[in-house]
């Protein structure tokens, strides 16, 4: 496979860390913009993060960034900017301190350093704080002081490990549109986040995350409606699960209904889960038909529960 | 948060040549280490350990008689201090706090992950680390040894003068400085490549105390990949014979320093290059320790 | 009403009585140290010295058993089992359980100080003193096991077989052997504990605690070339310890002991220890507070 160079490409990547997976066979090309990696805690963000910026070394398959691997330190850090998650700092440094000395790292002059320290500072909004020791700072002015640093020598490709975390409405609602003009430059920004419609409005393309496996990836339309698409599979424990069937298959978004071998039991596959639960609910009102309802539940972890879960109750206004 | 235009990738200042790039970059290290290995709180325990002795000499300076008859006594009494003290348990306890520290101290507080995110070879980073762990490391034990010593012949006005400007003194302290100097590097070294390994490197820390006190009874192989090995024949001043620890300090196959010193630097060498190989390996993963 | 009024119902069981309390962080100190198979593995090793000498103790006296073995102790087993001989199996378990203590005390209190849960335990209904007790009895037991008592039980051992009132003539080694074996686990204990207290950091507090008992007898040295003086060796810990054991044990110093300029006095041995452990004592109470400002 080629891999075009303006692109971020993971080929059949999968990394475990000893027992535990952090994430499976992701195959992926980025293209320029926003993108968001969204999925619950533990769903491997930050893995495919580090994996990007050599952090961590893929147990298999093979991660390039712009048709740079992580073995090429010299050239790839150049482009890439990273804040990672860990909330820390090196010990006693302020917040200027902080910025400068990574960029002199850089091999660059102290003027150059210099200016690039300030501009990224102001464009934080930290001015004020940035003669202070970072230990004094507030989770909201850590995170802000995490973002300049990545962002201090104009990376191409700007990774940020839930950026939004800990910040204050404003500050949140300008990281945003940070993150949305950068992106209109060209620039890759790719951000993780817990919950898509935060980050949805800006983002060119979506990378839905579960248990490490990439379930789903594209552009945020394509993503709902292959959401949409994908039916719902649930599990009814009820006393007369065939009475329950014939009067599912009245109803044209149930796809399938299979009774339990127990016959105490019943599995709908249906592509509206919320008309679903409001006919059940109907059921279980209706005293006449001596229905008893035992337990419900989804019967499947993949796209729809993790989607569910990420948009909460929004979902309805996708 | 204002959103100027972002200028598309400055290709920054960089120099085109690499040797200049990575000597700029461990400038750059070792401005950010050196500060924080000489001002760090914890570093404290590295002061108090190198001047204890001063200290000592301070006291003695003040309480002490002067005659001349003590001066030979006295530069044996350096010697000892030197071998025994200085070599054997400050230096490497000193090496061992600051260049542990070097690499596991950026695990503890989380922030190694920006020096492997800055565009510098990792090979870099740990020589530049090594460089600034061996600076501090000689800075403050020679300097500690250069008190004792100034102390101790200031002491004997005249006679102590003429013993460092026109006797053996100035050699004698040349060469103490040396070994200093090579003793840091060594053992630094051991260490640094340690705390890549191994997260807690007491125990191996005390192996290698072992290893280095009790090499005199091993084959002569295997006694070449000791640092106090080749230490001990460096140093100016053989030890009083009755002393009940130089048992330990029994030269069994001498050396010239002129092999010396370069067998001591290749070990270095390859300690260093196997850390090297290592952090090249290295992933971020801060768990508990 | 609202639904946490419905559902939350204060604890009204029985309790366990106040003064027991602290026997929890005990009990998970114990449980946690022996998570660690290498540990439990030395914790082993270190009372294969007892059983070897239990063994030899009882062969001592059998003359069967003598004859089995085809061994020849011959003489009078008491001009074996002296106060010396007790005196030196209790400085090998001394030396097992200082290793143990470098190993197990560190982690006990500097891990609740780096993840702050000192606060935690201290916001319980459980005072400085007892979340002290509470750890510092995990090392106790743990060392009592490994010295004063193996010892004492060799002596019963020997006692009971040498017979002829031989036990009470010499119950003055019974009473050196559980005052010195005390001292010693006093001194180390609360000396890891102070020095994982004040640097709270593992490593770093069991360095200090090797450096203390290692590296500053080798300052104590420099003292005394520096200064001629004998009285540098009272930095010297075990050397001091060992004096004080002389002493209980009414066994005279060792030779190498008296060195160019002479021997301090024995007393001076047990003002040094005292004095560590009340610096020790006065460390921990000031350094145990609940921080009241917390940052990451
Ligand atoms: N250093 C590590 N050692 C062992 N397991 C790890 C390590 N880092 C991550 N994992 C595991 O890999 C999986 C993915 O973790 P990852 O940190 O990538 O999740 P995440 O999506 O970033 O979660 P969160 O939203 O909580 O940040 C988890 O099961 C985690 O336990
Ligand atoms: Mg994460």
């Amino acid at each position: 496979m080629i891999s075009p160079n303006n692109q971020i490409v993971f080929e059949n990547v999968s990394k475990f860390y000893g027992e535990i997976l952090g994430v499976n066979r992701v195959n992926l090309s980025l293209p320029p913009g926003v993108t968001s990696l969204v999925g619950p805690n533990g769903s491997g963000k930050t893995t495919l993060m580090n994996l990007m910026t050599g952090l961590v070394q893929p147990t298999q398959g093979k991660v390039s960034v712009l048709g740079l691997t992580p073995d090429q330190p010299e050239e790839l850090f150049r482009y890439i900017g990273y804040c990672a998650q860990f909330d820390s700092f090196p010990k006693g440094v302020t917040g200027y301190e902080f910025i400068n000395s990574f960029l002199r790292l850089r091999g660059l002059s102290s003027q150059d350093a210099n200016r690039l320290t300030w501009e990224a500072i102001e464009r934080v909004g930290m001015t004020e704080a940035a003669r202070r020791k970072v230990a004094g700072y507030s989770k909201g002015m850590r995170q802000r002081m995490r973002l300049a640093q990545a962002l201090a020598h104009h990376p191409t490709v700007l990774v940020l490990d839930e950026p939004l975390n800990g910040l204050d409405p404003m500050a949140r609602s300008e990281s945003i549109a940070l993150f949305e003009a950068l992106g209109k430059q060209g620039m890759h920004v790719i951000v993780s986040s817990h919950v898509l419609h935060e980050v949805d409005k800006i983002s060119d393309q979506v990378v839905l995350m579960s248990f490490g496996y990439v379930v789903a990836e594209g552009q945020i339309s394509g993503v709902r409606s292959e959401v949409k698409e994908h039916p719902m599979q649930i599990l009814v424990r009820c006393s007369r699960p065939s009475m329950l069937a014939s009067r599912l298959f009245a109803q044209d978004h149930v796809v399938e209904a299979k009774l339990h071998t127990d016959g105490a039991g019943l599995l709908v596959r249906t592509h509206d889960a919320d008309s679903f639960y409001k006919l059940l609910s109907q059921i279980v009102q209706d005293k006449e038909d001596d229905f008893k309802l035992e337990a419900v539940a989804p019967a499947d972890d993949d796209v729809n529960s993790v989607y569910q879960y990420l948009i909460g109750s929004g979902g309805g206004t996708v | 948060m204002s959103v100027p235009a972002q200028k598309p990738v400055t290709q920054q200042a960089v120099n085109t040549r690499p040797v200049q790039l990575w000597v700029a970059q461990i400038l750059a290290i070792l401005r950010i280490e050196l500060k924080k290995n000489l001002m760090k709180k914890r570093n404290i325990w590295i002061y108090l350990l190198a001047f204890g002795p001063v200290v000592v000499i301070a006291l003695h300076v003040l309480l002490g008689s002067s005659d001349p008859g003590g001066l030979s006594e006295d530069t044996n009494i350096l010697a000892d201090i030197f071998q025994l003290f200085y070599l054997r348990l400050a230096i490497f306890f000193g090496c061992m706090i600051l260049f542990t520290w070097l690499y596991r101290g950026e695990v503890v507080e989380k922030s190694l992950h920006y020096y492997f995110l800055a565009p510098v070879r990792r090979e870099i980073l740990i020589i530049g680390k090594f460089l600034a762990g061996a600076i501090t490391a000689t800075f403050i034990f020679g300097l500690a040894f250069f008190c004792c010593f100034g102390l101790m012949y200031a002491h004997y006005g005249r006679a102590g003068m003429a013993f460092v400007f026109s006797g053996p003194g100035l050699g004698q302290l040349f060469a103490y400085l040396g070994v200093t100097a090579l003793a840091c590097l060594g053992y630094g070294s051991v260490f640094l490549a340690l705390s890549l390994i191994i997260k807690n490197p007491i125990l191996p820390g005390a192996a290698v105390l072992l290893w280095e006190t009790f090499h005199a009874v091993l084959p002569s192989l295997l006694q070449k990949f000791s640092v106090m090995f080749y230490l001990k024949q460096l140093c100016p001043v053989s030890l009083l014979p009755d002393d009940g620890l130089s048992l330990f300090i029994v030269i069994t196959e001498p050396v010239s320093p002129w092999l010396a010193v370069p067998g001591l630097l290749c070990l270095c060498a390859a300690i260093l290059i196997f850390a090297c190989f290592r952090i090249r390996r290295t992933e971020i993963s801060y768990l508990a320790d | 009403m609202a639904v946490y009024k419905r559902t939350y119902k204060a604890y009204r069981g029985a309790m366990t009585p106040g003064w027991s309390r602290f026997t929890v962080l005990s009990r998970y100190g114990f449980a946690t140290l022996f998570d660690s198979r290498m540990f439990t593995a030395f914790t082993v090793l270190s009372f294969v010295p007892f059983l070897v000498c239990l063994v030899f103790v009882y062969v001592l006296h059998s003359a069967t058993a003598q004859q089995v073995l085809h061994a020849q102790f011959g003489r009078d087993p008491n001009s074996i089992m002296t106060n010396y001989w007790f005196l030196s199996f209790l400085g090998v378990q001394a030396w097992m359980s200082f290793i143990l203590t470098a190993w197990a005390a560190p982690g006990m209190v500097s891990k609740d100080f780096a993840n702050s849960s000192v606060q935690l335990y201290l916001s319980r209904p459980l005072s400085r003193a007892e979340y002290l007790l509470g750890k510092v009895s995990v090392l106790v037991v743990l060392l009592s096991f490994t010295t004063w008592i193996p010892t004492l039980v060799l002596f019963l051992l020997h006692a009971s077989l040498q017979g002829h009132g031989w036990g009470w003539d010499n119950l003055w080694l019974a009473f050196a052997i559980i005052v010195s074996g005390l001292m010693w686990i006093a001194l180390i204990s609360l000396l890891a504990m102070a020095l994982s207290v004040l640097v709270k950091w593992r490593i770093a507090a069991t360095a200090l605690l090797l450096a203390i008992f290692f590296l500053l007898p080798g300052f104590s040295f420099v003292i005394e070339a520096i200064l001629r003086t004998a009285w540098g060796s009272l930095l010297n810990l075990p050397y001091v310890v060992t004096l004080a054991w002389a002493q209980m044990f009414r066994v005279s110093a060792p030779q190498h002991f008296r060195g160019r300029f002479g021997m301090v006095p024995t007393w001076s041995a047990w003002v040094t220890v005292i004095t560590v452990c009340v610096l020790c004592v006065w460390l921990l109470h000031s350094k145990l507070k609940a921080r009241e400002v917390e940052r990451g």
